[in-house]
Parts: structure tokens; sequence; C-alpha cells
């Protein structure tokens, strides 16, 4: 599998395989792909500070 | 056609199609799908954890199927430390309504606790506690299971123990000034030193003993508002503090200059803590006997139980039981896990559970019912129900929902309570100034003295007591006597009733049909032969007119024959051959199809007809065409009906009979039991469109039914009343049950809801009369003109007084006596 198929964690920006990511979110539509639980988390909390 | 497939949302419940859902997590290789961003977050920030009882949203089921059951929603109790007052009441209420996944928060004052109504997996206990402790209060536990204890009892120590130590310290005080009260110059002089000993033995009282009311009300000033914590706290330290000032200032060898003469007022604030705890020590104790009933029920269940596996007993908690384990039960033991005994013979105890004082006798067959007691002999039962679905557990459950439901008249209460406070801190400020502008000297002592008489006679506690004490006691009550009150509005409800409805079958009757009279149309056929044919026709038959019948040959010792070719017409009758025979058993119509010769049919139709309107059901028995003989079942009559009904009506209630019926027979049975009113061929679907067709007469109707064919008449009822036979206890559309299989548990409940709600009355008066005639006394109205003031500490003793007054009340509700 190439770099080409790894998308970035929003939270930290560490680059994540989609297909390995132990945490994904769908959210309005879009998926996202989370190196780790706690970095979900952060986002939620992002999103609801909103 | 596609099948969708939904998935449930894991936080709110709600379906949810995988498809077009705009919010899903996937963790640990699962998804999970959410209805909206809130349900994510909550999923996620709550438990982490999809609870084990439920599906995980990975377990799809096809949305044809809609195959999720009801989320149901648990209630949790949770023990609350600090609440004294109904002004907290409103704001614990609101404050848990706003947690996340709370439907419904009710909090019982007199019990010290909250029930809360929640979506397991969404609320969080540990969100629940620090909401609570975030007003100001402290949470004991949050507990998912009912607690054992009631927390009432220690709280009821606690005050117990300061009651002791504050009473010795301030007779201490009252030695001490009793020599200057009483104008005296003897004794001990008053000196600055007495105001240092008064100031030793005042502080522990002050500081120590009447920490919870500085503790409460400290609380109350953080979140910016009041209640009678603020009142205690408020009226004793501006005593202390004052007394303090006066003995700082006096008491030194350079003391300021006229101060020597000024009063300390050590004796008012430690009277007032010392009274206001001897109040607390009285309610709490009171309050824990309120609920006493609740505690006689949790104590019915043993803990352990003998079970019989591969012929050894071996003894195990209750918790382990499962349905289908084999139970031993020794003379003596109660039962503890509902179940039905297939070895052995004994009598069982019932009282417990359903009120009914003589015990029941048990073999193979019979039910037991967990929490009643084994008499005589050693019983083996098998068990049918275990847990938390057994009828004391249910019972349990619904005692304590009923117990802390709120009756619509406490509602008023509490919001009155809560707009109080500040009210009476207005009304102190005013007294205030009013004796500082016009009193008579020394102006801003009397001032001072006269608001802290304002403060402490104005704590709205009795008012925060009057109705749950009653619904506790009431509710109580009415458990020890096996009637079931679901909840405190049913009390209102059922005080007011004019009209009960009694279904007719099953309630004003026994329900179990039996074989009347049998009558011979044919001088060649007996009458045992009339009865014969037709019970050998009828054996085949489930219908309850069948099932009579032949019991009826059996008894008589007659053998029915065997039937071929049996067909049941439903609603008519039941055909076959009997001894080559062709026998017909069934109504007239049948009568009249079948009978060749028209006028025998005519006749017999109008024998039956007459045999009709005794009340009974007649059925024709026609063999070979020709009509042989007559048999009339009837239901029987409790033998309590006409003497319930006769009780109901002295009351003022009116009392309707529905019935299926033809209204010959109707109107037999309602002569004989004396009913006002009745209302024949009523279908059973058409039993709730009566009570409808009653209530638009403006009347407030009861319903009285078994709760398993009349449940839409019972819930349209104003108060639904069901007769129970002891193990349905949750009849969802019933207010009321009555365990006990007996009318006269109608009257006993109406007579219970209106002595509650009489004496809910009473408390309601009491306290608010009270607060009504003393504040203004306090305030100084009557001084100008008869001279007359209320002291403080007298104010502390009445104000205690009244909230003992009204439990002592409402526990008066239990010692009334059954009829």
């Amino acid at each position: 599998m190439d770099e080409a198929t790894k998308v970035r964690d929003p939270v930290c920006g560490m680059e994540v395989d989609p297909v390995t990511a132990p945490v994904s979110l769908q959210w309005e539509g879009q998926t996202y792909y989370f190196c780790c639980e706690h970095c979900m988390r952060r986002f939620l909390q992002d999103r609801q500070g909103k | 056609m596609t099948l969708r497939t939904l998935v449930r949302d894991p936080a709110c419940g709600m379906e949810v199609d995988p498809a077009t859902a705009q919010y899903a997590l996937t963790r640990d290789g699962q998804t999970y799908y959410f209805c909206s961003p809130t349900c994510l977050t909550r999923f996620v920030t709550g438990d982490a954890t999809v609870p084990a009882d439920r599906p995980t949203p990975a377990e799809a089921s096809p949305a044809a199927e809609s195959a999720f059951p009801a989320l149901s929603p648990e209630v949790w109790t949770v023990p609350i430390r600090g609440m004294h007052c109904a002004s907290c009441v409103e704001r614990i209420e609101r404050t848990l309504r706003r947690q996340p996944g709370v439907l419904e928060a009710t909090v019982d004052l007199a019990r010290g606790t909250a029930y809360v109504r929640v979506i397991p997996g969404v609320a969080q206990r540990k969100g629940l506690a620090q909401a609570i402790a975030a007003v100001g209060y402290r949470v004991v536990a949050v507990e998912t299971r009912p607690v054992r204890e009631t927390w009432v009892h220690r709280e009821y120590r606690d005050y117990r123990w300061r009651f002791w130590v504050s009473a010795v310290l301030t007779a201490g005080i009252l030695l001490l000034e009793l020599p200057s009260m009483l104008g005296l110059s003897m004794g001990l002089p008053h000196g600055p030193w007495t105001n240092w000993l008064l100031l030793v033995l005042a502080a522990p009282v002050q500081f120590w003993a009447g920490m919870p009311f500085l503790r409460g009300a400290w609380a109350t000033v953080r979140r910016g508002s009041a209640d009678m914590n603020t009142l205690v706290a408020l009226s004793t330290l501006t005593a202390f503090l004052y007394s303090l000032a006066v003995t700082l200032l006096a008491g030194t060898r350079h003391s300021t200059p006229g101060t020597q003469d000024l009063h300390t007022y050590f004796d008012t604030s430690a009277t007032i803590i010392t009274l206001v705890l001897l109040g607390r020590v009285l309610e709490t104790r009171a309050r824990a006997q309120t609920g006493e009933a609740l505690q006689r029920l949790m104590t019915l269940q043993p803990t352990t139980a003998r079970v019989l596996r591969d012929g050894i007993e071996t003894e195990v908690p209750v918790e382990d039981l499962r349905v289908g384990d084999l139970v031993v039960l020794r003379p003596g033991d109660r039962v503890p896990v509902d179940g039905e005994v297939v070895e052995g013979f004994s009598t069982v105890d019932e009282s417990s559970v359903t009120g009914e004082s003589v015990p029941a006798d048990k073999g193979p067959g019979d039910r037991v019912v967990s929490g009643t007691l084994n008499q005589m002999g050693r019983l083996v039962f098998r068990t049918t129900q275990v847990g938390e679905a057994t009828v004391l557990q249910q019972m349990i459950r619904l005692v304590e929902r009923a117990q802390a439901s709120k009756a619509p008249i406490q509602r008023l209460a509490d919001w009155i309570s809560a707009r109080f406070v500040p009210a009476v801190l207005g009304v102190a400020v005013a007294t205030f100034l009013a004796w500082a502008l016009w009193g008579p000297e020394p102006r801003w002592v009397n001032a001072m003295i006269s608001a802290i008489a304002v403060l402490i006679i104005a704590c709205p506690c009795a008012l925060g007591l009057a109705t749950p004490t009653a619904v506790v006691v009431g509710v109580g009550r009415g458990a020890i006597q096996g009637i079931l009150v679901k909840n405190a509005e049913t009390f209102e409800k059922a005080h007011r009733l004019r009209v009960i409805v009694f279904d007719k079958t099953g309630t004003l009757t026994t329900g179990e049909l039996r074989v009347q009279t049998v009558e011979s149309l044919d001088p060649r056929v007996s009458e045992a032969d009339v009865l014969r044919l037709a019970a050998s026709v009828e054996q085949a038959s489930e219908h309850p007119i069948a099932q009579a019948i032949v019991e009826a040959a059996r008894e008589r010792g007659l053998e029915p024959a065997a039937v071929e070719d049996f067909r049941a017409e439903p609603g008519v009758g039941v055909r076959g051959i009997v001894e080559g025979r062709r026998v017909v058993v069934g109504t007239a119509s049948v009568l009249e199809r079948e009978v060749v010769s028209t006028d025998i049919a005519e006749s017999a139709r109008v024998r039956m007809e007459a045999l009709g309107q005794r009340g009974e059901t007649p059925v024709g028995v026609v063999v070979d065409g020709r009509p042989i003989g007559i048999v009339t079942v009837a239901d029987r009559v409790r033998p309590e009906a006409s003497a319930v009904l006769r009780d109901l009506q002295s009351m003022g209630i009116r009392t309707v009979m529905l019935t299926g019926d033809i209204s010959a027979t109707a109107a037999a049975i309602a002569r004989e039991l004396g009913i006002d009113e009745y209302r024949a061929r009523v279908l059973p679907h058409e039993k709730a469109a009566h009570i409808q067709d009653l209530q638009a007469t403006g009347a407030v109707v009861g319903m009285v039914g078994d709760g398993i064919n009349d449940a839409p008449a019972l819930a349209q009822a104003d108060v639904g009343i069901a007769i129970g036979r002891g193990t349905d206890i949750a009849i969802e559309s019933a207010e009321i049950v009555l365990l006990r299989n007996d009318l006269r548990g109608v009257v006993d409940a109406v007579r219970l809801a209106r002595a509650t709600v009489r004496t809910i009355r009473q408390n309601l008066f009491l306290s608010f009369i009270y607060n009504v005639l003393a504040i203004p006394i306090a305030a100084g109205v009557l001084y100008p003109s008869l001279g007359l003031r209320l002291h403080p500490s007298l104010a502390a003793a009445a104000m205690a007084m009244s909230s003992v007054s009204v439990v002592t009340n409402s526990l008066r509700l239990h010692r009334r006596p059954r009829h």
C-alpha cells in the first residue's frame, strides 16, 4: 500500500491508513480517521464548542 | 422490494438507517450509527461502552420486522443529603431533568431521595452526582437498584447526637442567664467574665451543632438563592456575632464606654439551634417511620433459598435462583421467589402480600408467591419467576415509585415554598427597618431580635412535608392491605370518584360458570340423560359453558360417552354424534333451526326465555331434531358483592354494571345485587366507550375489572382498579391493583384515598395557617396595640412543632382503623 492512500488525522496531523485506523467518524456525511480514541474525543469537543 | 436494514442509535435507542446516517463511529472494528451529532457526542463522552443488556449496533435487524425491543427506561435511586426544605426539591429536580438521558426526576423530601427515570447507557451515574453536588447537595450514592436502608435513619442519628450536645450547652447558657432574665440581682453577677463564659458555651452550639444549617446556607448563598437553612443561619449568626461584638468591646479592661450595659444574645442563638435541631430529630424520626411499609416489604424476601439439585438440598443466594429450579420450603420458611408447587401439602400465610388473613391451602399445581410464609408442611416448588420479575420485587418497585410520585397538589406547595423564603427575607428586612425607625429603645437591638423572630418562624419546612409524608404513609398503608396504588395522583382522583363501573364477569361474579338447573322436556328422557348427552358433546369444547356442563356431569357421577363428528359454531353451539344419535347443544336460535316441529321448538324457546329472565344462561339440548332438555348455567355472584355495592352507594358513589348478557339476565343480576344501573349486551371492545359516555356527563369515573380483557376500559377510566389474581401486579392499565381477590378492596381503596387526601389538606392548612398567622406576630404587628412580641426562642419552638405536627398527622393515617 503506498503513501497516497493514507489520510491525515484532523486533530494531531498524523498520517493514518483508513483501512487500519483504530477509530473513524462519520460527521455530517464526511469521514474522518483518527490515530487514537483521544484524537477523536478532541475532535468532538471542538465540534461541540462551535 | 429491498429490505432496508436499520440499526439502533446506541445513545437514544432510535432506529437509524446506516445507508443514510450522517453520523457514525467506527471503533475496534465495530460501527455505531447515530441519529444526530448530539447522540454521537453523548455516546463518546459518556459511557463509552455499549451496555451488555442491549444488542450491539452490529446486530442489525430488518426494518420489516422492526424487532428492537422498546428501550426500557430504568429508575435510579439517588439518596441526597442536605435537603431539608421544599425549596430544594424544585431545584434538584430541575437540575436532574437537564442531565443527558434523564426522562423524569422526582425528589422525595420525606425520604431524602431522588428517583430518576433514565435511559440506561446515556445517563451517567457520575454525571448525576456531580450535577447535584454542583448545586450544593451531597449525593450518597446513585443506586441503580432501590436502596434497602433509608438514608433518613442515619440522618436521624446524626441530628440526635448534635441535639443532645447542643441541649446540654444551651442549658448551661440559660442557667447563667436566668438571674438576669428574671431581673434578680442575686446569684451570679452578670459581668464581663459571664459573657466570656457564655461565648465558650455558645460557640460549639453555633459552629458544631449548627453546622448542618451553616453548610446548607452556604450552599444556597453560593448559587444565589435561599432556603430554610439560610433563615436559620442568618438569624443565629446575627445574634451570635452581635453578642460576640458586645463581649469583645465590653469585656476588655479598656472597654468602649457605654458597652458595659449592653446585653448579649448568646442564649437566643443557642436556643434557636437546639430547638431547630429538636425539630429535625423528631422530623427525621417520623420520616423514617413513614417508610416503614416499604421496609417491611423489603424484609419479606429471604436472602437464601434451599435448592433441590440431583436429590440434594443446597442453600444458595436468592440471586442465583433460575427459572425452573426446584426450591424446598420447610415449615416457617418464607417463599423466596414465585413458583408452582410440585410436591407436598401445606398452608401458606399470604397476608403479607395480599392482605388476606386466612391462610391458603397449597398442594401440587398451586402457585406460591414470593414473600408469603409457609406454615405447616414441607413444600417443593418449581420457580416460575425470579429476580426482579417476582411479585414481591414488583410490589417493592411499585410502592417505592408510588411513594415518590407527586400529587398534583404538591406542585403548588413546592412552587409556593420556593418563592417563600426570598419573600420572608424581604419581610425580615422590613421588620428590622420598622423597629429601627419607630421601635422602643434600644431600637437597633429590638429591630434585630424582631427580624430574627421573623426569619425563624417563617421556615417553610412544614409546607414541604405536608404532601409527601401523607402520600408515603397512604401508599404504605395500602400496600399492607393488599391495595397497590400506582401513584399519588390516583389518591386525588379516587377521592373525587362519583361513579364506579364494574365489569360483571369475574368482577361482580366469581367468573366460574356452574350448572344451575337441568330440565327435561321429554318425559321419556331423565334429567341425568339430558346432562350426560350434553356433556358428551361438550367435552370436546373449550368454552366455559361447555366446561361447566362437563364438570356438573362429573360431579353427578355421569360418564360422558364418546363423541364423533364434533363441530363447534362459535357463539351458537356445538354438535356431534353420540351413541349414534345426532346431538346439538346450543342457544335458542339453534333450537329453532334444528327442531323439526315448530310447535315444540316454540314451547322450548318460551321455556328457555323464562329461565333466562332469572339471570341464568339457558342451553338447549336437541337429539335427532327433538328438544329433550334445557341446561342453565350461571356465574356465581361474589358473596361480598352486594355489601360492597351498598357501601359504595352510602359513600355517594353511583354503581354501574357492564355485561355482555342480554337485558333480562342483566336486569335479574342487577336486582339481586342492588346495583344502580346496568348496561347489557356490551361487547368487550365497547366497554371503554361506555366509560367515555359516563365521563362525558362530567363525573369522575372508576372502573373495576380483572385487567385482562377490559384493559382499554381500565385505562379510559379516571381510576382503573384491577382485581388481581395476586400475580399480575404490573397491570399497566390500572391505577390501583387489588392483590386480594376480594371486592371489598374497592371500598378500602376509596376510603384510603379519601383519608389520604383529607390528611394532605389538613397538613397544608396546618402549615399555611401557621405561617400566615405567625409571621405578622413575629414582625411585631401586635406590639403597638397589645405589647405582644414573639421571642425568637419561642419562634424556634413553634417552628419545630409545626413540622412535627404535620408528620404526626400523616402517621395518623396508618393508625386509622380499617373500617
